[in-house]
C-alpha cells in the first residue's frame, strides 16, 4: 500500500526536467518543425511548463545511429508532473523520426548553448596530457 | 637486474593541477563538448585522473559528462579515424 501512495505524492511533485531529443536531420525541414511542435505539445497539454527550449539544428552524430549520420538537436527545459515526462518519453519512443532522446531530473540549466560555427573544429582544443604522456 | 641497483635521478615533475579547480568550474556539463574534448584522447577513451590531475571530485563528474555525452552522439565511443 505504501508503494502506491508513494508514487501518488510522486505524481504531485512539479520536477524541473531536460530532455534532449535528437530527430532524424534527413527528413524535411518542415515535418522537424512538426515533430519539435508535437513533443511540445504533449509537454504543454499534460499541464508542462516549458521554461526554454534550445534548438541546436543540425549537428553530426559522433556515431551512426539507425544508418544516420546527422541529427537535428532539441533540448526542452521544463517543469512537469512524472506522468507528463512518462507520457512524453512514450511519444518519442513510439516516433520514428526520433534518434534518441535523454531525459535528466534537476539537472541544472546551462547557458550552454550550442556554436555551429565552433562546431566540428576540434583543433584548437588542447588536451590536457599533450605535454607529457608518461602513464605510471 | 635487480631494481634497486639502479639509482635514477629523481625526475622533477612539476605538479599537476586540476583544471576545473583552477577555473573556477563547479559544474560539468554533458552537453558543454568543448571542455569535455579536452578529456578525451584521440581514441576517444577518458584520460585518466593521474595524467590529467583531475581532482578525484571532478574526475566523477566528468566521467558521467563524457558517458551522458557519449549516449547522445555528442563525443564518440570510438573515434571516427580510428574504426
Amino acid at each position: 500500500m505504501s508503494v502506491f501512495r508513494a508514487i501518488d505524492q510522486r505524481e504531485l511533485i512539479m520536477r524541473q526536467y531536460e530532455t534532449m531529443v535528437i530527430i532524424d536531420a534527413m527528413i524535411s525541414d518542415d515535418a522537424i518543425k512538426a515533430e519539435i511542435e508535437t513533443i511540445a505539445n504533449n509537454i504543454t497539454n499534460g499541464k508542462g511548463e516549458i521554461l526554454r527550449r534550445d534548438d541546436w539544428g543540425k549537428r553530426k552524430l559522433a556515431y551512426t545511429i539507425k544508418k544516420r549520420q546527422h541529427g537535428f538537436y532539441v533540448i526542452f527545459y521544463y517543469k512537469a508532473e512524472a506522468a507528463t515526462v512518462a507520457s512524453v518519453e512514450a511519444a518519442l519512443k513510439l516516433n520514428e523520426n526520433v534518434l534518441r532522446w535523454m531525459t535528466l531530473a534537476d539537472y541544472p540549466m546551462s547557458e550552454i548553448v550550442y556554436d555551429q560555427t565552433q562546431t566540428q573544429s576540434t583543433e584548437d582544443i588542447v588536451p590536457v596530457d599533450a605535454e607529457e604522456g608518461e602513464a605510471e | 637486474m635487480a631494481f634497486e641497483d639502479k639509482k635514477q635521478a629523481p625526475r622533477i615533475r612539476r605538479k599537476k593541477t586540476c583544471w576545473f579547480t583552477e577555473n573556477n568550474i563547479k559544474f560539468i556539463d554533458y552537453k558543454d563538448e568543448k571542455t569535455l574534448r579536452r578529456f578525451i584522447s584521440e581514441r576517444g577513451k577518458i584520460i585518466p585522473r593521474r595524467i590529467s590531475g583531475t581532482s578525484a571530485k571532478y574526475q566523477r563528474m566528468l566521467n558521467e559528462a563524457i558517458k551522458r555525452a557519449r549516449q547522445m552522439a555528442i563525443l564518440p565511443f570510438v573515434s571516427d579515424s580510428l574504426r
